[in-house]
């Protein structure tokens, strides 16, 4: 059948396509044509998925509102305009002072390490689907964002940032496959390193030395970067969860929970200035109950009233 | 197939492209993502044929890379869906009324575009947990097949519509 021929011809000059720019990318490794044609991309799309976000916010607003336009008609028929009105810009505060709060928490962790930071709005997430975590945000090259900066969060360290266009920033998260991040136990110096294993909840730390004493609910804080590039000093990370006994190997690893939530970020902001002097453990999140080295049998006696 | 339907076939991928990492990536459903992108080029590869899917697969697979949060090596997302793409029309096509074939075949591809960037993951070498990869296989499936329900309507109403009007066009312009 000539057709069938014709179909296949096809399928062979797209899989000859594609199998060229591997190539070519392999090849170039991150720059030229390919980068190129990434920031052309991004200039050009991420407009639109931002006008997408926004639209998203007004459903989620929009969704709320109806609700009560519908209870207020049965009730009282003269209420609903004024109602749908008031409901309307309630919703709205609480999306504000949600995000209003989410910026205190911001300015809070980066007036105790003195950074320097530029506030960010997350557009787009990777779905994770191909094990690797990225999002875009919504600052780039015209805020002084350059490649390599760390992101941080209200809570924590986020990731950093990998590649940047015009108004857009990509930056890869502590959950994907290639993040590594230079960290230590709070309080100590034992040395390790943080990296991301595809899953968002879930980080592995690998202690260099093997007798380090380590165990549940230590505190994980970055060690910082020469220079704070591509990770400040002092930020937290996240607290082990559970310690692998790992005989007869170099290392001893543990797992830990971030302290970001990484499948749903929104606020985050960019460190475009490390603190002069390392913050060490100053920002570290306030112990539940005394610092004491022998673990209390009831874990969260006292729950520290801030913090979200 | 003509000029306006390539044109309303970019069109739906470039809907899939801006919605799936901004308002479905959102939701924070159990288990995976939505993959609307995937479930567009299977829609197309039922209606259209293997042509039309392995086409649509590159042009898709292309944008996942290369669009941000896309962050992986340009080319492997389009072999892998120009695949998936020309399979289910080979598969797939052909007239049908009901709905309930193009929703399983969603879910299947669903599920082989998953296990695929798997294995690409594994071969390329980075330190991946397997842990939930089942719930997320499982999930894969069940909300492609979800999400067919409204795309595949759609799509099968964009070729009808697009369909006799643009073909005299395109003769007269001959």
């Amino acid at each position: 059948m000539r057709d069938s021929a014709r179909i296949r011809t096809v399928l062979a000059v797209l899989l000859l396509i594609s199998f060229t720019l591997v190539a070519l990318e392999l090849r170039n490794s991150g720059n030229g044509i390919t980068n190129s044609i990434r920031n052309v991309s991004a200039n050009l799309i991420s407009p639109l998925q931002k006008s997408a976000r926004g639209l998203s916010d007004s459903i989620q607003n929009f969704g709320s509102t109806w609700r009560e336009i519908r209870t207020a008609r049965e009730i009282v028929k003269d209420l609903e305009s004024e109602n749908i009105d008031l409901k309307e810009r309630l919703a709205n505060t609480d999306e504000l002072r949600r995000r209003a709060a989410e910026l205190d928490a911001l300015l809070k962790i980066a007036g105790l390490g003195t950074y320097e930071i530029v506030p960010a709005r997350v557009i787009a997430i990777g779905s994770g689907q191909d094990y690797s975590w990225t999002v875009s945000i919504d600052v780039g090259a015209k805020d002084g964002i350059t490649t390599d900066m760390s992101v941080i969060s209200g809570s924590g360290l986020v990731g950093r940032t990998i590649s940047v266009a015009e108004s857009t920033t990509l930056v890869s998260l502590l959950a994907d496959p290639s993040s590594k991040v230079g960290a230590r136990i709070g309080g100590k110096s034992e040395l390790g390193f943080i990296s991301g294993n595809g899953l968002p909840g879930e980080l592995e730390f690998e202690i260099f030395d093997p007798l380090a004493e380590i165990q549940k609910g230590d505190r994980i804080v970055t060690w910082g970067s020469e220079g704070g590039r591509p990770f400040v000093a002092g930020v937290p990370i996240g607290e082990v969860t559970s310690v692998k006994s790992s005989p007869g190997l170099l290392t001893k690893s543990a797992r830990v929970k971030p302290y970001v939530k990484l499948s749903t970020l929104d606020l985050v902001s960019v460190v475009v200035e490390p603190p002069r002097i390392d913050p060490r453990d100053s920002l570290l999140p306030p112990m539940p109950v005394a610092d004491t080295p022998i673990p209390t049998p009831s874990p969260s006696a006292t729950p520290s009233p801030s913090e979200n | 197939m003509n000029i306006y339907k390539y044109l309303a076939l970019i069109v739906t991928v470039l809907i899939g492209i801006i919605f799936q990492p901004t308002l479905l990536a959102r939701l924070s459903l159990p288990g995976a993502t939505p993959d609307l992108v995937l479930v567009i080029v299977c829609c197309w590869a039922i209606t259209k044929g293997p042509a039309v899917g392995a086409i649509a697969g590159f042009i898709a697979g292309l944008l996942l890379d290369v669009v941000p949060p896309g962050n992986n090596l340009i080319g492997v997302a389009s072999i892998f869906l120009a695949l998936i793409g020309y399979a289910i029309g080979i598969v797939g096509s052909g007239p049908s009324r009901s709905i309930v074939r193009p929703l399983l075949i969603s879910g299947i591809g669903a599920t082989t575009f998953f296990l695929l960037r798997t294995i690409w993951a594994l071969i390329s070498g980075s330190d991946i947990a397997l842990y939930n990869f089942s719930v997320n296989f499982l999930t894969q499936g069940i909300y492609a097949a979800a999400l067919a329900v409204f795309v595949y309507p759609g799509i099968a109403f964009l070729d009808r519509r697009l369909g006799p009007v643009s073909r005299s066009d395109e003769l007269r312009m001959q």
